[in-house]
């Protein structure tokens, strides 16, 4: 079966841009399930749920979990994977732990089920997977100092973790617009344009991980 | 903790406590910077508290002129200082179980202040440790691992680095965008 596996990010992209409702009507044209492991729904519901901020968001993400849309995965074992990834990335002698286990699930699940994509608004996870060099760069900028990659970990990672394409919440928003799910929204007043910039601008501003100059180019491909 | 850290963090608190006497508020913001390479490389709990509280204690004498008629405000701050100063001689000590006391009486003693004054600067404290996970996520950690480093939520969090402009750094974009469009219309024929 057609499967997307979601990281927390994309959820949260959604959800807090009150965009939660695409993903209803992005399942069909999918043809396929929408599927969380168990700790992202933890880190979605249970724990944002026991506080006072974003227990709205916890409850409605939950609805979509009850009606099915969003399915949850039982917890798989990934420390193994774990410990690989965060052994991969050195700062002179010490290893610099940069992810987290729920993000791992996410990725091991992917793999373990040969998902078609792998949804993930969050950057570093994003890069480790695309292009690890890339991330490295951006630690010895940031840390300025020398980062070295443990190739054997690295490769160990990639072949545990399947070359999978991965989406952001922008890219579902897109599919839903172009699908024509926001038609309503489009009027003397709101262009088109209007409303392809309010939605990649709204995730960015929520967490999403694009960058002004993605942005840029999308909407002029798009319109 | 490595002695890298043990020495970085007795500079930092030091060069807190003469930035506090001085009134020095940039001081105390570019010394809570200095101290997320730390909290990045080794994140462990002592750089990360210590980057959170120097941070709120920016942010607080910014505000001083706000909080001055609060109760408790100056027994506060000479407090505040005679932590600082403990907590740095127990690293020079090399005594880390008794700077770990110290920064932990610190952060509870912040509960017993005068019920103003208390929630003023228990909400700095939230929001520094919202803007220094901000900073680790800048530095390449993952948003997963940095809310759990810093024990804030990933909504919050995400919310927060939407405003900055962490994602439009050269190294963020792995993939053309139109072809990850591309890749995503053909999932949703």
């Amino acid at each position: 079966m057609k499967t997307i596996i979601f990281d927390s990010s994309t959820i949260i992209s959604l959800a807090t841009n009150d965009l939660l409702w695409i993903l209803k009507d992005l399942k069909k044209y999918f043809d396929g399930r929408f599927v969380i492991p168990e700790s992202v729904k933890i880190e979605l519901v249970d724990n944002p749920f026991n506080s006072k901020y974003y227990k709205l968001e916890a409850i409605m993400i939950n609805n979509y979990i009850n009606k099915g849309y969003l399915e949850v995965y039982k917890a798989i074992d990934v420390e193994n994977l774990l410990d690989i990834s965060n052994k991969i990335c050195y700062a002179d002698d010490k290893n610099l732990v940069i992810l987290h286990k729920a993000e791992i699930e996410a990725l091991a699940l992917a793999s373990k089920i040969n998902a078609d994509a792998y949804s993930v608004d969050e950057r570093t996870m994003r890069l480790m997977i695309e292009n690890p060099f890339r991330l490295r760069k951006l630690l010895e900028r940031k840390l300025e100092r020398k980062i070295s990659i443990n190739k054997e970990n690295l490769k160990k990672f990639e072949s545990m973790t399947v070359k999978i394409p991965i989406i952001r919440s922008t890219e579902l928003a897109l599919i839903a617009y172009e699908k024509g799910l926001f038609k309503d929204l489009i009027n003397d007043n709101v262009k088109e344009k209007d409303l392809v910039e309010a939605l990649l601008w709204g995730l960015k501003m929520r967490g999403c991980s694009i960058s002004d100059k993605e942005i840029e180019e999308i909407g002029r491909s798009e319109l | 903790m490595e002695e890298e850290e043990r020495s970085n963090l007795i500079r930092v608190i030091g060069a807190t406590v003469d930035a506090i006497k001085n009134q020095d508020i940039m001081q105390l913001k570019n010394l809570s910077n200095e101290t997320i390479h730390d909290a990045a490389i080794y994140q462990e709990e002592y750089s990360i508290s210590i980057a959170v509280i120097i941070y709120a204690l920016s942010k607080i004498y910014e505000r001083e002129f706000n909080y001055k008629k609060d109760k408790g405000w100056n027994s506060y701050c000479i407090d505040c200082i005679k932590r600082l100063e403990l907590a740095k001689e127990k690293l020079s000590l090399n005594d880390i179980s008794g700077f770990d006391k110290i920064i932990k009486e610190y952060l509870d003693s912040l509960k017993k202040l005068d019920i103003k004054l208390r929630d003023n600067i228990l909400e700095v404290i939230h929001k520094a440790k919202i803007n220094k996970a901000s900073r680790l996520y800048e530095h390449g950690i993952s948003l997963g691992r940095t809310a759990e480093l810093l024990g804030i939520s990933r909504f919050e969090l995400m919310d927060y680095i939407g405003k900055t402009g962490i994602s439009d750094v050269q190294e963020n974009q792995t993939i053309d965008p139109i072809k990850r469009l591309k890749t995503a219309r053909g999932l949703f024929k």
